[in-house]
């Protein structure tokens, strides 16, 4: 195996400057820019909350209250955008050598959300996703070194679903010392349970400021259009200085327009416009930028999460949200296979993977899930972990110099003869990429083994032996408090 | 005239990849010139010897080692065309191969085949050979073509000769072929004068091409040597592809492998230059590392593509069209 837990705890990849690749020209960005700032000052976009109209009204947008419909011009927009921090802090809830600092330097990686069927792990049968799922994949997650944050991978579907959310964050925090983050929290009510369990784990509500352990990520409903349930959480977020990723996932031809160019403008209105009410009402609140997408199948009306055009787009997302100096969170292998050990899984995971990264985003989730991010298969964590280990290889890129040059090699061996009885070999061998699940000899069959074997093998290991620091006790109880007295408000 | 996709222009459509700066592409020449011109390179062929030697090369007749002086590699590259053209059997399905379009072909030559009917795994045959041309000349996404497999049911010397048969009747693209020995190479020149109507008529629209492998480290042996003589003389486009295994059959570092690995093609592209200037000839790669524990090439490492992405960046850097593998 190549993972080295107990040295490497989280493994960001950055990728070797010169190798950045870039999809939209400065001309392309400044198109969809004026196109959004024409959407947003002309059209608007609707915000079902009192308290949002109000705050654009104070600032001098033009707010319709009977359509609940905000107009808003350029000048306020991008005076307000600009006070968003372009670096911030999202934190572990211990160590701080698991913090996650959004520089631009380097890109993290979280894993995939939110499932709804797991494909059990004992009985290899299909069923709806348990709290106990969210726990064993917090535990792989804190194992695997190539992810750096937690996003709780499947629906807890065993417990009600007012307090879904916050049984999620209690089996994440409880299985894994990385930074959690959640979408599933748009109701603020419950909301504000999430927040006081973050602030309990902190240590106090100026520590969560400082090191917030959560973020959120809420999303807007296309076209034009927030949710008034996560637009009141991400303000709650903020309040508490937690951090927001600000979310638009259009749908190309149905909820978006049937162009990419065009799915961008939209989503980048819809994003900014929610960036703005959080800046107007917390300024300097760390916000992130994530523009998602999916198509449409024509043929069933499904969506779509793969597709060539669909890394192309994830690179433009990143370059746009740079555009504005926000640190930006991408996504690719979103794909519709069943299987995790199918030539489809395989081709849209790595096709889009090391593409994805050369654009450079700060954060980025794009493991474990199938069947168009709702399926669990939790050995589908190590083909990505792999995948992911041959980037991390890959964005190094190439170190010349006279060293690894080797000339001295090269005209001591001459030509014939070989290189493997040579120091030089012995010494740098460590350095070459090991490849793990995907290359294991079994002395047994005199052959490699499955990958999916090996893969399933490393899973029980993991969850046999790795244990993440555990929670404070008191805080544990605290926790347990949190969850019954929240049980009591919210479930009737 | 067949297009690919374009990559690595400052244009608004497709997308780059920079793997070497200039820095480290003069770094990567310049130890290449030394080991050409201290350590040389072993050449078994007595005729590729004497036009090494007539061209300038310091020759040891002896140990069979050729020593390169750098004028003479500098001006062996200014001899080399920057664009080849792959004729096909089909004019539409000319292929232009320079600049930074890119194209596709199948990888060879595989010798075992899962049976399509019984599933069942064999040696492959000529008919398989047929067949997976076929499918070359039917798939959209390749641009060159020809036998995949090799024809294992045919003798060992003739086995190419039958492949590059079922090849030309099989796929109306360009064909690619390896060729064992000159005699072979010659044989094979002569089916493509057949079909094209004439040598002459071959000069200019080369309807196959031939690929050789340098022996690593630093080595070509006999065969390679007189297949680089031949298409030279013939002016059939030449892949030179090195197939070196890092930490084997080349230095273990990444950038160690790629200053052997430009030693050993830019040698055969120099034997070719001198026997017949401004003969076609493209930089081939497929090289990659030594899996130390199994004794296998590792072709799903992550080194593959680092190092046949940079092999594409040495390319340009000399002006050459390349050849490289993909996964």
């Amino acid at each position: 195996m190549s993972e080295k837990s107990g040295t490497v705890r989280i493994d960001p990849i950055s990728v070797n400057p010169g190798m950045r690749i870039s999809v939209l020209t400065d001309r392309d960005i400044e198109t969809i820019h004026q196109a959004t700032l024409t959407i947003l000052e002309k059209t608007g976009v609707r915000f079902p909350s009192e308290r949002a109209l109000r705050a654009f009204a104070d600032t001098g947008a033009e707010v319709d209250f009977n359509n609940h419909t905000v107009r808003i011009p350029p000048d306020l927009l991008m005076k307000t955008i600009a006070i968003a921090p372009r670096a911030f802090t999202m934190a572990s809830r211990g160590d701080p050598g698991l913090d996650l600092l959004l520089d631009g330097t380097k890109t993290y990686v979280g894993t995939d959300g939110t499932g709804t069927t797991t494909v059990d792990f004992e009985t290899r049968k299909r069923r709806a996703s348990t709290k106990r799922d969210v726990a064993m994949m917090a535990l792989i997650s804190d194992y695997l070194p190539s992810i750096s944050f937690y996003w709780p991978m499947v629906s807890a579907q065993d417990v009600p679903p007012p307090v879904r959310p916050l049984h999620e964050l209690e089996a994440s925090f409880t299985n894994t010392e990385k930074h959690i983050h959640i979408i599933s929290c748009i109701e603020p009510k419950t909301a504000r349970y999430g927040i006081e369990m973050a602030t309990l784990i902190a240590g106090g509500s100026e520590p969560a400021k400082r090191r917030p352990p959560l973020s959120l990520l809420v999303c807007a409903t296309s076209p034009l259009t927030q949710h008034e349930g996560s637009l009141d959480t991400a303000l709650a977020f903020a309040e508490a200085g937690l951090p927001v990723l600000f979310c638009a996932m259009p749908i190309v031809g149905s909820t978006g327009p049937a162009s990419m160019a065009g799915t961008m403008v939209m989503g980048n209105a819809e994003i900014l416009s929610g960036l703005c009410l959080i800046q107007i009402l917390y300024p300097r609140a760390p916000v992130c930028y994530v523009l998602f997408h999916d198509l449409l199948n024509p043929l069933t009306g499904e969506c779509w999460t793969s597709g060539p055009q669909g890394s192309v787009f994830q690179a433009g997302s990143v370059e746009l949200g740079h555009y504005y100096n926000l640190p930006v969170m991408s996504g690719y292998g979103g794909t519709d296979a069943h299987e995790p050990e199918t030539w489809q899984a395989g081709k849209d995971y790595a096709v889009d993977a090391l593409f994805s990264f050369l654009t450079g985003p700060e954060l980025m989730v794009p493991s474990g899930l199938l069947e168009t991010a709702t399926l669990l298969h939790p050995e589908k964590m190590l083909f990505d972990n792999e995948t992911l280990n041959s980037v991390k290889a890959m964005t190094k890129g190439l170190r010349v110099d006279s060293e690894t040059g080797a000339i001295d090699e090269i005209m001591d061996v001459g030509p014939g003869g070989h290189f493997l009885d040579r120091d030089f070999t012995c010494k740098n061998l460590r350095e070459l990429w090991q490849p793990g699940i995907a290359h294991q000899w079994s002395p047994q069959r005199g052959d490699f083994r499955d990958p999916r074997e090996a893969a399933v093998e490393k899973v029980k290991w993991i969850l046999e032996n790795h244990q993440p620091p555990p929670l404070d006790e008191k805080v544990k109880i605290e926790l347990e408090k949190l969850l019954k007295t929240a049980g009591r408000e919210l479930v009737s | 005239m067949r297009k690919g996709p374009v990559a690595g222009t400052e244009v608004t459509t497709g997308w780059g990849l920079k793997t070497l700066t200039r820095d480290a592409l003069d770094k990567i020449h310049v130890a290449t010139l030394d080991v050409l011109q201290t350590a040389g390179v072993s050449v078994d062929c007595d005729k590729a010897l004497d036009i090494l030697k007539k061209a300038g090369c310091w020759v040891n007749k002896k140990t069979r080692v050729v020593r390169f002086p750098q004028h003479v590699v500098t001006e062996a590259l200014s001899m080399c065309p920057s664009h080849v053209l792959l004729a096909a059997r089909n004019p539409a399905h000319d292929f232009m191969m320079g600049g930074r379009e890119v194209g596709f072909s199948p990888f060879g030559v595989g010798v075992l085949v899962i049976d399509p009917e019984s599933g069942e795994l064999r040696e492959s045959t000529k008919e398989d050979g047929a067949k997976t041309a076929l499918m070359s000349d039917a798939l959209e996404s390749v641009d060159v073509g020809g036998a995949a497999v090799a024809a294992r049911d045919k003798p060992d010397s003739s086995y190419d000769l039958h492949m590059l048969e079922v090849s030309f009747t099989h796929c109306s693209k360009h064909v690619h072929s390896d060729a064992e020995d000159g005699d072979r190479a010659i044989k094979m020149i002569e089916m493509a004068a057949a079909i094209a109507g004439g040598t002459d008529e071959l000069k200019g629209r080369p309807i196959f091409s031939l690929c050789i492998c340098p022996t690593s480290p630093l080595q070509l042996i006999e065969g390679a040597a007189q297949v680089v003589i031949e298409a030279a003389r013939h002016w059939i486009p030449l892949n030179v592809l090195s197939m070196a295994m890092a930490g084997a059959s080349s230095p273990i570092s990444v950038s160690g492998t790629l200053v052997t690995h430009n030693a050993e093609v830019l040698s055969a592209i120099i034997l070719a230059q001198v026997t017949n200037p401004g003969a076609p000839v493209w930089y081939g790669c497929s090289t990659t590392t030594f899996d130390m524990k199994r004794g296998t090439a590792t072709v799903g490492a992550p080194e593959l593509g680092m190092i046949n992405a940079a092999a594409a960046e040495l390319a340009n850097y000399y002006g050459l069209p390349s050849y490289v593998a993909g996964g």
